[in-house]
């Protein structure tokens, strides 16, 4: 009975349809939770009611006949809460504007060649952009970022402390830090020229995943997750989906007290 | 024709495309100017070097023109950094109307000369450190009546905006 509640969900295979709807919701969820600590405000502001109205819009997700009415009001809700601050708005809201907002262009969009093509393609531009600055600051390819977060960085952030002395920019920084930029040009690459590869893909998930972790800011990583799933035409699988929405709950908590806390 | 309005969805896309690829374009220019924060405005420089906020330093200006060293302390800076974009772009001046804001906000400066300096933080190695340098310096000098006059400097020693203005106290 428990391998059927628990297991089943997560092997069954999905149609196409219903694995990228699954992923747009999750992108959804994860915007909702990066907002949630505006939505604890005491007072009774506009951001308060957008993120309400998100709120209630992946809830009515859930039902079919709603579901279009519901992404309509989500993104509605999205750019009135952007357009109010967008001067102080973090860089993946900016990103969830420019890929998911446009989605209500389309009843079906995930049959719609240029929509997914259009999500490919920014996101294959934003992943290059952002490989980019890190090449021409040069805080990657010399270590010296990592070190910083190493050093003075919050609990998950020290956890490759161990790789070098306190207050030292050692090789192995060096080797993450240009793993990690060398990565991210990659996943560009094969984004802008619209290479589907379920391994890019999976390694770049964990490799989301493990960033996430680092440093404790996982509804990035799991918008970005749900953005490659729909870009790269895989949809997102329910076993996918519940590891995001646990990573989302423990985000919401706070990754680094819950490790200094037990561990 | 037909083709054309019926192709329309594709063209937003598209446009929307080309429109945030010249930003990015943009903000990778500008911050590898010290322009903007690399951390904000859209432009996904976020994680390459330790977050960037501006600091606002509050000192006393003398009658002289010359700067108390003592920092003033409990400044309400919520509407200043609200009025200038939170100063993530770097050089854009001081708003008047920002200025009016936090004259309100601070009553008990009224009739008190001070200076604003603005400070980012740019990141180095060896040894690791975020050096503090200043992006900015509004001075506000109190006439009478109500009135002050404010003077801007932002990114250099130009004035970039200069004004009177009068406050209901």
């Amino acid at each position: 009975m428990l391998y059927t509640v628990t297991m089943v969900p997560l092997l069954q295979r999905h149609s196409y349809t219903a694995s990228m709807q699954l992923a747009l919701w999750v992108a959804m969820v994860s915007i909702v939770f990066q907002q949630f600590d505006d939505f604890m405000m005491p007072h009774f502001t506009l951001n308060f009611l957008t993120i309400a109205g998100m709120g209630v819009a992946v809830v009515m997700y859930w039902i079919p006949t709603l579901r279009y009415l519901s992404v309509a009001a989500f993104m509605a809700a999205l750019a009135v809460s952007f357009g109010k601050d967008w001067y102080a708005a973090a860089n993946h809201t900016w990103l969830a504007v420019w890929t998911l907002v446009p989605v209500v262009l389309f009843a079906r969009w995930w049959e719609e060649e240029w929509y997914l093509h259009y999500i490919r393609l920014t996101l294959g531009v934003v992943m290059i952009a952002a490989a980019l600055q890190k090449i021409i600051a040069g805080t990657y390819f010399d270590g010296s970022y990592i070190a910083w977060m190493n050093n003075y960085g919050s609990t998950t952030e020290t956890m490759f402390s161990f790789l070098c002395a306190p207050g030292e920019v050692c090789g192995w920084y060096a080797l993450l830090g240009a793993t990690s930029v060398i990565w991210q040009f990659v996943v560009g690459l094969f984004l802008l020229a619209g290479w589907k590869n379920l391994y890019i893909l999976t390694v770049e998930v964990a490799f989301l995943l493990t960033v996430g972790l680092f440093a404790d800011e996982m509804n990035f990583q799991v918008l970005n997750i749900a953005l490659l799933c729909m870009a790269f035409r895989f949809g997102m699988p329910h076993w996918l989906a519940y590891i995001c929405l646990v990573f989302l709950g423990l985000d919401l908590i706070g990754i680094s007290d819950l490790v200094a806390t037990y561990l | 024709m037909n083709y054309l309005v019926a192709d329309w969805k594709r063209y937003v896309l598209f446009a929307l495309l080309t429109v945030h690829t010249l930003w990015i374009a943009h903000h990778i220019y500008l911050a590898t100017r010290d322009g903007v924060n690399p951390w904000k405005m859209g432009g996904y420089a976020m994680y390459v070097e330790p977050k960037r906020g501006v600091a606002v330093d509050v000192h006393m200006l003398n009658s002289d023109g010359t700067v108390q060293d003592e920092l003033i302390r409990n400044i309400d800076l919520y509407d200043l950094y609200q009025g200038n974009l939170n100063f993530n772009v770097y050089c854009k001046p001081v708003t008047e109307k920002s200025l009016i804001r936090f004259v309100e906000d601070n009553e008990f400066l009224e009739y008190t000369d001070v200076r604003l300096e603005l400070f980012a933080y740019r990141f180095a190695a060896n040894p690791l450190r975020t050096d503090p340098y200043l992006i900015g310096i509004t001075d506000i000098r109190w006439l009478s009546d109500g009135r002050f006059a404010y003077e801007v400097k932002m990114c250099g020693d130009e004035v970039d905006r200069e004004g009177v203005v009068t406050v209901e106290l």
